[in-house]
């Protein structure tokens, strides 16, 4: 009887192999279609900014104010920091104020060199407009003194759980000390601690890697915020990048209610 | 409508829940049961038989998960934010928790019997107290039991999850029980409403909604993520199935991610701390059982 149940099971498995080889087949089919389909929709990387601007706009109405990118294992290669150079290009096209690249490694922040000089490599007109890690930026009368018209932060684990953990020993010390009532701890207080430099949250997160996660993302800071995942190639092109912030563009907040 | 009641699935969603099974299957499923509200609207109900229609779902989807073998299954019944409703949507679903708090003491034995384990996470300050009673004399009864987990997240935010687990871990370091220096990722953890369960592996949200609404946010970092556009009352086994089946396709891409996990150490100092404050939350639930008790 056990002999048989388990040459069920043997049975049974071997069909899920097989269902698992054919979503593979099928998903390898679609990837190679995209591929060649890329070739040639070339337009689509070849556009000017003004291009770029026209096009975007037919279809967003909703533009996030902070775009976070997670790159997941699949994302830490030389070959995707074209691909952020990119992303950052269409953000600044888009107007959107803040985009943060989030890796749990710290893989981004070891190349902020490389990003920066790839940036300034293919839109050396563009290199003012960036502010990297969100420097206070000098105002005076309320007017922003620069050209900046994009933050860029590269965030990593230290920034994310990491960041909770460190508010809560200088929190302990501050309240052992008697400088502050452990009652006057709310999450109001906290948010306002964990204020990233005067980020808004992520409206929405594009995931890079093969499977939706959120690879440990700014806990307190992205409860509303939308995920969607980035196809699975490099050289992301803007009609990908168009989709999703079209897909987006349908979605409605409740808070709650 | 009963918390465990006979599962009839027809042989072939029977086969093809066996084939999954020969799988990886996730031990600890986590699940938004949105759209109880849109799939009342669809179909013409009061908001009220919307959410009961959902729970109807939830007993089912209990039932596939303990076929499927998943050990472990955390619901978002409550969210903190859902007080902000209408008072009388608020007022339905508080009645319709008590409703069926009641009936799963009624089903007690049977609860013995399958090895159910029910613990609520949230912030029971927020739930009027003769449901509060009702709860503490659930989990009461079913502490020992662990052939199955089922989480109930009821008046649940991760915000007010992480401020709690803060602020009583700043208690420990006022009361000397550890020193500013022990506080870490790990310890805020151990301090969550989730103390006693391993993280989720699977998080399932339904209604095509693509967010987390403040749901599990710490213990998710290397969940896998499914969202699906059908409406929770109408989740079926092929739904379910389907999110397992995206699981396994998941899985070795999830497994390297967590390859460089460590488990959990803590110093003697720290471990007796969080020893005494899993003690003290077990107690307070104790004593609010004893209390219902005795009234």
């Amino acid at each position: 009887m056990r002999t048989c149940i388990s040459s069920m099971d043997a049975f049974l498995y071997t069909l899920l192999v097989v269902a698992h080889f054919i979503c593979k087949l099928y998903d390898a089919i679609c990837e190679a279609y995209n591929a060649v389909c890329r070739r040639y929709t070339e337009p689509w990387y070849a556009s000017t900014t003004e291009e770029l601007d026209t096009l975007l706009r037919t279809n967003t109405k909703k533009i996030p104010r902070h775009l976070v990118i997670i790159l997941g294992r699949l994302g830490l290669c030389d070959e995707f920091v074209l691909d952020c150079v990119r992303i950052i290009e269409w953000s600044i096209t888009l107007d959107i104020p803040y985009i943060s690249f989030f890796d749990r490694y710290g893989f981004l922040k070891k190349n902020k060199f490389n990003l920066k000089i790839e940036f300034g490599r293919k839109r050396p007109d563009l290199i003012e407009c960036i502010t990297w890690d969100s420097h206070p930026m000098a105002r005076q009368n309320g007017i922003i003194e620069n050209n900046s018209k994009i933050n860029v932060s590269l965030l990593s684990d230290i920034d994310s759980k990491g960041k909770i953990a460190t508010l809560a020993q200088s929190l302990a010390k501050i309240v052992s000390s008697g400088n502050l009532d452990l009652e006057k701890i709310t999450a109001e207080l906290i948010t306002e601690e964990l204020e990233i430099k005067g980020m808004p949250d992520p409206d929405l997160a594009l995931i890079y890697d093969y499977s939706c996660s959120t690879h440990g993302v700014l806990p307190w800071h992205t409860r509303t915020t939308e995920f969607l995942m980035l196809p699975l190639y490099v050289n992301i092109s803007m009609k990908d990048f168009t989709c999703l912030l079209g897909r987006y563009n349908k979605c409605v907040q409740r808070h709650g209610k | 409508m009963s918390w465990l009641k006979e599962c009839t699935l027809s042989w072939f969603q029977s086969l093809a829940l066996r084939i999954i099974k020969t799988g990886e299957v996730p031990k600890h499923v986590a699940f938004i049961m949105d759209g109880n509200r849109r799939y009342a609207n669809k179909q013409n109900l009061e908001k009220g038989e919307g959410h009961s229609k959902g729970f109807d779902k939830m007993t089912e989807m209990l039932n596939w998960c303990m076929d499927l073998g998943v050990v472990e299954v955390t619901v978002y019944a409550f969210s903190i934010e859902n007080f902000k409703r209408s008072k009388e949507e608020v007022d339905t679903l508080m009645d319709l928790a008590r409703e069926k708090f009641k009936c799963l003491l009624k089903e007690k034995e049977k609860l013995m019997d399958v090895g159910v384990c029910v613990r609520v996470i949230g912030n029971l300050s927020l739930i009027p107290e003769d449901l509060c009673k009702l709860i503490a004399e659930a989990m009461t009864i079913t502490r020992k039991n662990n052939r199955a987990f089922l989480n109930l997240a009821f008046a649940y935010t991760s915000r007010d999850e992480i401020t709690h687990a803060i602020k009583d871990i700043i208690q420990g370091v006022k009361d000397a029980d550890i020193l500013p220096e022990d506080i870490n990722e790990d310890l805020i953890t151990d301090c969550l409403y989730t103390f006693k369960s391993p993280n989720p592996d699977l998080l399932i949200r339904t209604s095509g909604e693509i967010r987390l609404s403040d749901f599990l946010m710490w213990q998710i970092s290397n969940t896998c993520i499914y969202f699906t556009e059908v409406l929770w009352p109408e989740f079926n086994i092929w739904n379910f199935l389907s999110a397992i089946f995206y699981y396994q396709r998941c899985y070795p891409s999830l497994q390297k991610n967590r390859k460089n996990l460590k488990p959990i150490m803590h110093n003697s100092r720290v471990s007796m701390y969080v020893d005494k404050l899993h003690n003290k939350r077990d107690m307070a639930i104790e004593k609010l059982y004893l209390s219902a008790v005795q009234s």
